[in-house]
């Protein structure tokens, strides 16, 4: 090979030498990017309770108060009952009306109906006739 | 000078600098030295997402509050008065984000996360929610195994509003990984 040539492979392999380094700065340097996606469920502020049935007239009385609990979820969340319970009537005691928290369920597009049986506490008089309260607290568990 | 003296000591002239320009050429063939030209191409860094962002199910009233979780996926829910709530049993699996991150063995790797007020999530009827405080797991810089691989999670904070519309909120946000 004469001297020019020998040169010029120089010159190329030289120039090639530069390319290699810059593509090389290039691939370190760039970046990469992914994406995911965020999700979030915004439920029902909290489930409406409404008073199907209230206690028996006389609190000496077994009876039955059907609580019914719906929601505008479109999702079916589960609930339950949840203590504190509370009656207005210190006769009946409230902690027997839930004890057994028999009012864990799903809630479906048309609410759920629960029943809670209230029984005395201790013998009393008979009560006025008139209408205890009951309230009942539920909460997504 | 004649003529013929005139071309005799041109083609002396000549030759004298041909002469020379070997002398030279052969001088600077000899000292020459030769040096390798390298260069390495290392794998190009990327990533790809494995798991999303997901903060699950959330219950709110009166007062939004902030739904933050973190890379080890724990919920923690904070607000002056707040009434955000997520139910236990029915929390809608909430969960960080997983990437995986491949490149050449043994690199450090930057990490871009988005910014504040960049990512909100939308329930697509003009309802949206603010994501924000982005962190992740490695920080700032992950360093890939021996075998070209690294996990990276993230975790953000949800901003709920006051009386945040029930509904399904989605949106996206892109993590950016460079080699230091």
């Amino acid at each position: 090979m004469t001297q020019g040539g020998r040169i010029a492979v120089r010159l190329t392999s030289f120039v090639l030498g530069l390319c290699l380094a810059a593509l090389e700065g290039l691939t370190l340097l760039q970046a990469r990017a992914a994406t995911a996606r965020v999700s979030a469920t915004i439920l029902a502020p909290s489930p409406a309770v409404s008073v199907v049935n209230s206690l028996p007239p006389e609190v000496s009385a077994t009876g039955t108060v059907l609580v019914h609990m719906e929601s505008a979820l479109t999702a079916a969340p589960e609930v339950r009952m949840a203590e504190p319970v509370s009656a207005a009537e210190p006769a009946v005691n409230a902690a027997t009306m839930l004890g057994s928290k028999a009012g864990d369920g799903t809630l479906k597009g048309s609410g759920m109906t629960a029943a809670v049986t209230a029984v005395p506490s201790r013998i009393g008089p008979a009560k006025a006739a008139g209408t205890d309260t009951v309230r009942v607290l539920v909460e997504f568990n | 000078m004649s003529t013929t003296f005139k071309k005799m000591a041109f083609r002396a002239a000549v030759a004298s600098g041909v002469a020379m320009i070997g002398v030279g050429a052969y001088a600077a063939q000899g000292s020459s030295a030769t040096a390798n030209a390298s260069a390495t191409i290392v794998n190009p860094i990327a990533i790809t997402k494995t798991s999303d962002l997901v903060f699950g199910k959330l219950a709110v009233g009166a007062v939004g509050g902030n739904v933050a979780i973190s890379t080890a996926n724990v919920v923690a829910i904070s607000g002056a008065g707040t009434t955000v709530s997520q139910p236990v049993g029915n929390a809608g699996n909430p969960a960080a984000a997983v990437f995986g991150v491949t490149g050449e063995a043994g690199f450090t790797y930057a990490i871009t996360l988005p910014s504040d007020g960049a990512v909100t999530i939308s329930d697509g009827a003009s309802h949206t929610m603010a994501v924000n405080g982005f962190v992740s797991n490695p920080g700032t810089t992950g360093t890939l195994s021996g075998a070209g691989t690294d996990s990276l999670k993230v975790g953000a904070t949800l901003v709920v509003g006051n009386n945040q519309v029930p509904g399904t909120y989605t949106g996206t946000f892109n993590v950016t990984v460079s080699y230091n």
